[in-house]
C-alpha cells in the first residue's frame, strides 16, 4: 500500500534522527520555550475541545428534534466544517482588525472600547482557540447527532412515565448510550487539534512573543524555516506521544463511568 | 447560532462587494452602496486566481482517481475475502491515518526531490491520496459489506467471473459511496494548505488556498480583493456541500463510526 510505502519511509527517517544523538531530546526536556510551547499545546487543545465539544453537544440536542426547516438548520449550523483553515484564519483577522472590523466596533459601541486581539499577547490564544471552536464544532456536532439518532425513543418514554426530568434524561440515559461517540470524538478532535498548522499559522504565526506557537507549528518552523530536521522530528514524537496519553485518558475516565 | 456560523461568510461577501471607498470606514458600512464587481473582476482577470483554481481542480481529480482506485479494491477484498491476518493489516492501515501529517512532510519532501515527483501535480496527487486512501477504505468497505452475499453468488452461478462481478454488480451499487469518499478527498485536496506549501514550489503549481495566502502577503491586505477571492475559492466547496449534504454526512459519520 501506497500509506505504508510513506510510513515506513517517515520511520526510517526518525530513526536516522536518532542516530544522530538522542540529545534532540535531551536539548528539548532543558529548553523552557519547549516546556511553554508543550503549556500553551495542552491549553489550545483542551479549550477547543471544551468549545467545540460543548457546543456540538448542544447543536446536537437541538436539532435532534424536529422542527420546521431543522435540515436546513442544520447545514447552516455544519457549513464552517467545510471552510478551509486558511480562508477561517483571514476571515477572523479580518472580522477582528482594531480599526476597520466589525467585531470591534460592536465593542466600542457598548462601550468597552477597540481591543487588538491577535497582537495582544493575553488575548491572541484565547481568541485562536474561540477560531478554532467556530470551524470544528460541525464535526462534533455531525457526529453526536448521529449518535444521538441511535438512542431508542422508548427508553426516554420509560422514563418519562417515571417522572424523570429531561436533565435527569440527559445524564442517565443519552450520556450513557452514547459513551462511545463521545469518546470516539474527542479522540479525533484531539489528533486534529494536537497536529494542527495552518490555522495558527496563518492567524498568529505563533506570536505575539510566541504567546500561541504550539507544538505543531513549532514543527512546522524548525523544517521549512531552520530545517532542523532531528528536532522537529523529536517534536513529532512528543506530539505522538501527547496524543495517545490523551486517547487512554478518555477510554479511562469514560470507561470507569460506565462501571460505576 | 446560525448567525454566529454565518456572519463571517457573510461578512466576507459583503466586503467583496462594497467599492474601496468603503472598506476601510470606521464605524464600518453594512450593506455596500452601490453594489460593485471591480474586485470580482480584478481577481478573475488580473491575478492568477484562474491558474490556482485549475491546478486546484487538476490535483483533485488525480487524488479521486488514485484514492478511489486503490480503496475500492482493497475494501472489496477486506470485505469479501478471508486471508491471514486480515483484521490486523486493516488496523494498520488504519493507524497509518493517524500520524500527524506534519511529520510526513519532511520525508515526502525529500523522497519527492529525489525521485523526481517535487513540484508535480502527480507528486502531489499522490500524496493526497495516501493521506485518503485509509478513511477510503473503511468507508467504502461499509458500503460493500451491506451488499447481500447472495447477489454476487447468484452472479457467480451465471459463468461471471470474480472480476467481472465486481466491476458490473458491487461498483455500481456503491455508487453512493464512491461519491462521498470522492467528494472527502475533493474538499480535503481543496482546502489543504500544508502539503500545498512543501511540495510545490514554482508559480505555475501553485494550489489555491496557498494562491489566498500568498495573495495577502505579496500585495498586502487589499481586504476588497482578498474576499472577492475567499468567496471565489470557497463557493464551490459550499455548493457542493449543501447540494450533497445528506450523503456526504451519511458518508463521513460510516467512516468516524467504523474508525
Amino acid at each position: 500500500m501506497y500509506s505504508f510505502y510513506v510510513s515506513i519511509h517517515a520511520t526510517d527517517y526518525l530513526r536516522i534522527g536518532k542516530y544522530v544523538g538522542l540529545r534532540h531530546y535531551i536539548f528539548l526536556f532543558s529548553d523552557p520555550v519547549f516546556l511553554r510551547d508543550t503549556f500553551i499545546s495542552v491549553k489550545y487543545v483542551i479549550g477547543s475541545l471544551i468549545g467545540a465539544m460543548g457546543l456540538g453537544m448542544a447543536l446536537a440536542l437541538v436539532l435532534n428534534k424536529r422542527f420546521p426547516f431543522s435540515e436546513f438548520f442544520k447545514t447552516i449550523c455544519a457549513l464552517p466544517w467545510v471552510i478551509s483553515q486558511t480562508v477561517t484564519a483571514l476571515l477572523w483577522i479580518w472580522l477582528l482588525d482594531p480599526s476597520f472590523g466589525p467585531i470591534n466596533f460592536l465593542l466600542e459601541h457598548i462601550g468597552i472600547g477597540a481591543i487588538n486581539f491577535i497582537a495582544n499577547e493575553s488575548t491572541a490564544l484565547p481568541v485562536l482557540i474561540c477560531v478554532n471552536v467556530w470551524m470544528s464544532y460541525p464535526f462534533a456536532m455531525i457526529l453526536l447527532l448521529a449518535g444521538l439518532q441511535t438512542v431508542p425513543m422508548e427508553l426516554y418514554e420509560a422514563a418519562k412515565i417515571d417522572g424523570a426530568s429531561s436533565i435527569q434524561m440527559f445524564f442517565q440515559i443519552t450520556l450513557p448510550v452514547i459513551r462511545n461517540t463521545i469518546v470516539a470524538t474527542c479522540i479525533m478532535l484531539t489528533f486534529y487539534y494536537f497536529t494542527m498548522v495552518t490555522l495558527i499559522y496563518t492567524f498568529t504565526g505563533g506570536g505575539p512573543m510566541g504567546s500561541t506557537e504550539v507544538l505543531s507549528l513549532r514543527v512546522f518552523n524548525e523544517t521549512f524555516r531552520y530545517w532542523r530536521i532531528g528536532g522537529a522530528a523529536a517534536i513529532g514524537i512528543v506530539i505522538l506521544l501527547l496524543n495517545a496519553i490523551f486517547s487512554i485518558f478518555y477510554v479511562r475516565v469514560v470507561g470507569s463511568g460506565h462501571e460505576s | 447560532m446560525s448567525i454566529v456560523a454565518l456572519s463571517p461568510l457573510v461578512w466576507a461577501l459583503l466586503t467583496s462587494l462594497k467599492p474601496n471607498t468603503q472598506i476601510m470606514l470606521f464605524p464600518p458600512v453594512w450593506l455596500p452602496d452601490p453594489i460593485v464587481f471591480d474586485h470580482y473582476k480584478e481577481v478573475i482577470f488580473g491575478s492568477n486566481m484562474p491558474r490556482y483554481f485549475f491546478n486546484s481542480f487538476v490535483v483533485a481529480v488525480v487524488a479521486i482517481f488514485i484514492t478511489l482506485a486503490l480503496a475500492t479494491h482493497t475494501a472489496y477484498a477486506a470485505s469479501r475475502f478471508n486471508f491471514r491476518g486480515k483484521e490486523k493489516i486493516m488496523f494498520m492501515i488504519l493507524t497509518a491515518s493517524m500520524v500527524p501529517v506534519i511529520s510526513l512532510l519532511t520525508p515526502l519532501y525529500l523522497v519527492w526531490n529525489q525521485i523526481g515527483l517535487y513540484n508535480t501535480f502527480m507528486g502531489l496527487g499522490l500524496a493526497y491520496a495516501a493521506w485518503q486512501v485509509p478513511t477510503a477504505i473503511w468507508l467504502i468497505r461499509s458500503f460493500i459489506d451491506a451488499i447481500p452475499r447472495e447477489v454476487e453468488e447468484a452472479a457467480l452461478i451465471d459463468g461471471c467471473t470474480q472480476w467481472q462481478c465486481f466491476h458490473q454488480i458491487v461498483l455500481p451499487i456503491i455508487q453512493p459511496g464512491l461519491a462521498a469518499a470522492g467528494i472527502l478527498t475533493f474538499i480535503f485536496v481543496w482546502n489543504d494548505f500544508l502539503f500545498a506549501t512543501a511540495l510545490t514550489i514554482s508559480e505555475d503549481r501553485r494550489l489555491i488556498q496557498v494562491g489566498l495566502y500568498r495573495y495577502l502577503s505579496d500585495l498586502g491586505v487589499d481586504w476588497g480583493r482578498f474576499t472577492a477571492y475567499t468567496v471565489l475559492a470557497t463557493l464551490p466547496i459550499i455548493v457542493m456541500f449543501v447540494t450533497l449534504q445528506k450523503r456526504l454526512l451519511k458518508g463521513l459519520v460510516a467512516g468516524a463510526v467504523k474508525g
